[in-house]
């Protein structure tokens, strides 16, 4: 599913945010990705997302090669892939079905498709009653809960979060990790870039360490 | 199989309307939401189309004198005496056969002094001396006026030729100057009108800098979420669009008033001018003016923003 060969990436001014790296997420997994600021996990991240381009090596998603992958077919990447990050992103004059709604239409989905699967990610997430509400009018649980509904509302195979409860409380922080659960246990692959101690032992999934751009430890059912 | 594809097909091009809707509605909305940054960039591409014009309609003018000075100004070739009549038409229909040669006129001596005194006016009373006789008995002669005033030193040669012609008046110097006069203004002109939509490119890049820096939070998110590049460009150049659009209507309502009433203003202030040079209808330049304010407006809108939103969309 997500396949990481031999990869480095060395940045303009020769900083090197990963070395020489391997990594295998299969489908369906759920990992936790922890480290140090500067350990390598933006990078990794945004690797991925295709926001970067490796300096070596092969990157593949569900079996295809993104490394050198054209500008123009970027976009179909990303819509296979669902993100959230620390700060929600969520957008301030829209309400909570546009923002969802949002995701799908800079996709250009079909009107048909929006009003099918929107109120489904909504309530999914809890939030079927707020819908008409903006986001100043919710809490920081509740916002990223919509930026979760965002995520999926096209059922992506792989849901990247970016340290997603780094702004949250810790009982908010417990909602939102069930969340990403559930939309692991739908079969969507997970991966979550924490800092956050406490839930990566309380989970107990798969943790991949990072420090100085390398693996330092990859364990099934793992602690911080 | 076919059918499924045919809808495909129409789903396509139901989503293509509904994206160019969207388009249409945020690049409206950008207007109005940033409409003090809008107002400040019509204005001044409006001034810079408006200072084009101004350039456009001085090479328009100087264009349309020079015509009118090449339909006036002509040789003059003065016949020697004694030349038969026979002969006279000869050499007229040889010159007429010229392709160079506009018209041919032949003026003799009784009409050359008729026009001689009426050019004097009030002033006739000082040639009563002269009673019945003809000063200028000996001056028969042929007013060519041609099509192109840089073929006059052609022209002039073939006059040499002919042994009835005894002297050929030309003003070649005069026309030289006008001549170098005309392209030196164009080539002015043109390098104003450059220099001008440089500036209004930079200006509305500026402009539209602004807006899309005010929206760079949706335009990351858009990226992340997989939209294209052309998804999010497209509210931008339609802001640009409509920007220049409005500007070209603005200018061009405002432009043919002002200018024709600075052409009345020279026209009053300046008594006579009419008989020295005329200055061209603005209302036959309308459709132009405002073709080239449209096409410059335009340019300049979807440059500019295409330009400003090029960094933005690397993510």
């Amino acid at each position: 599913m997500i396949e990481l060969n031999d990869v480095t990436k060395i940045y303009k001014n020769g900083v090197i945010g990963i070395e020489k790296f391997n990594l295998k997420i299969d489908k369906g997994e759920f990992a936790f990705i922890v480290g140090n600021s500067g350990s390598g996990k933006s990078t990794l991240l945004k690797l991925l997302l295709k926001e970067l381009e490796a300096s070596k090596g092969s990157v593949k998603i569900n079996g295809d090669e993104i490394v050198g992958l054209k500008r123009k077919q970027i976009p179909k990447l990303r819509r296979s892939m669902g993100v959230v990050f620390q700060d929600f992103r969520l957008l301030p004059k829209k309400n909570i079905y546009e923002n969802v709604a949002f995701a799908l239409e800079v996709t250009e989905s079909s009107i048909k498709d929006i009003r099918r699967n929107v109120p489904v990610a909504l309530s999914m997430v809890g939030l079927a009653k707020k819908a008409r509400m903006y986001p100043d009018q919710l809490s920081g649980g509740e916002q990223q809960r919509v930026a979760l509904a965002r995520a999926i509302v096209n059922d992506p195979q792989i849901l990247i979060a970016d340290e997603p409860t780094g702004n949250l409380d810790p009982s908010t922080s417990w909602e939102i990790m069930k969340l990403l659960d559930d939309i692991n246990h739908r079969g969507t692959t997970v991966i979550v870039a924490t800092h956050d101690k406490e839930i990566v032992n309380v989970m107990k999934r798969r943790v991949v360490e990072l420090k100085h751009g390398k693996i330092i430890r990859d364990e099934q059912e793992g602690r911080y | 199989m076919v059918k499924s594809s045919e809808m495909n097909k129409r789903v396509g091009i139901n989503m293509r309307i509904r994206t160019l809707k969207y388009w249409l509605t945020e690049g409206g909305r950008g207007l109005v939401r940033n409409r003090l940054m809008s107002l400040a960039s019509i204005a001044t591409i409006g001034a810079c189309l408006f200072i084009l014009g101004i350039a456009y309609c001085v090479v328009a003018n100087i264009d349309y004198i020079l015509l009118e000075i090449d339909e006036t100004i002509g040789i003059t070739a003065f016949i020697k005496e004694d030349t038969e009549e026979n002969e006279i038409q000869r050499v007229l229909n040889k010159l007429e056969n010229r392709s160079e040669v506009k018209s041919v006129k032949y003026v003799t001596p009784e009409e050359a002094w008729k026009s001689f005194k009426e050019s004097l006016g009030e002033d006739e009373a000082l040639l009563e001396g002269l009673g019945d006789d003809n000063p200028l008995e000996n001056s028969a002669s042929f007013e060519i006026t041609l099509n192109d005033i840089n073929k006059q030193d052609q022209i002039i040669g073939y006059l040499d030729t002919f042994s009835e012609i005894r002297k050929v008046n030309h003003s070649k110097q005069s026309v030289d100057i006008l001549v170098s006069f005309g392209k030196l203004i164009r080539y002015i002109s043109v390098a104003i009108i450059s220099i001008l939509i440089f500036i209004a490119i930079l200006l509305m890049n500026n402009t539209i800098k602004l807006t899309v820096f005010m929206r760079k939070n949706e335009i990351n998110i858009m990226k992340y979420i997989g939209a294209t590049d052309a998804f999010v460009r497209g509210p931008f150049i339609v802001e640009g669009i409509l920007i220049g659009v409005i500007t070209a209507l603005f200018v061009t309502l405002v432009f043919i008033p002002v200018f024709s009433g600075i052409v009345n203003l020279i026209y009053e202030n300046i008594p006579g001018i009419t008989n020295l040079i005329n200055f061209i209808d603005i209302n036959s330049l309308k459709s132009t003016l405002f073709a080239l304010f449209i096409i410059i407006g335009l340019g300049i809108g979807i440059i500019g923003s295409k330009t400003s939103i090029r960094k933005y969309l690397k993510v």
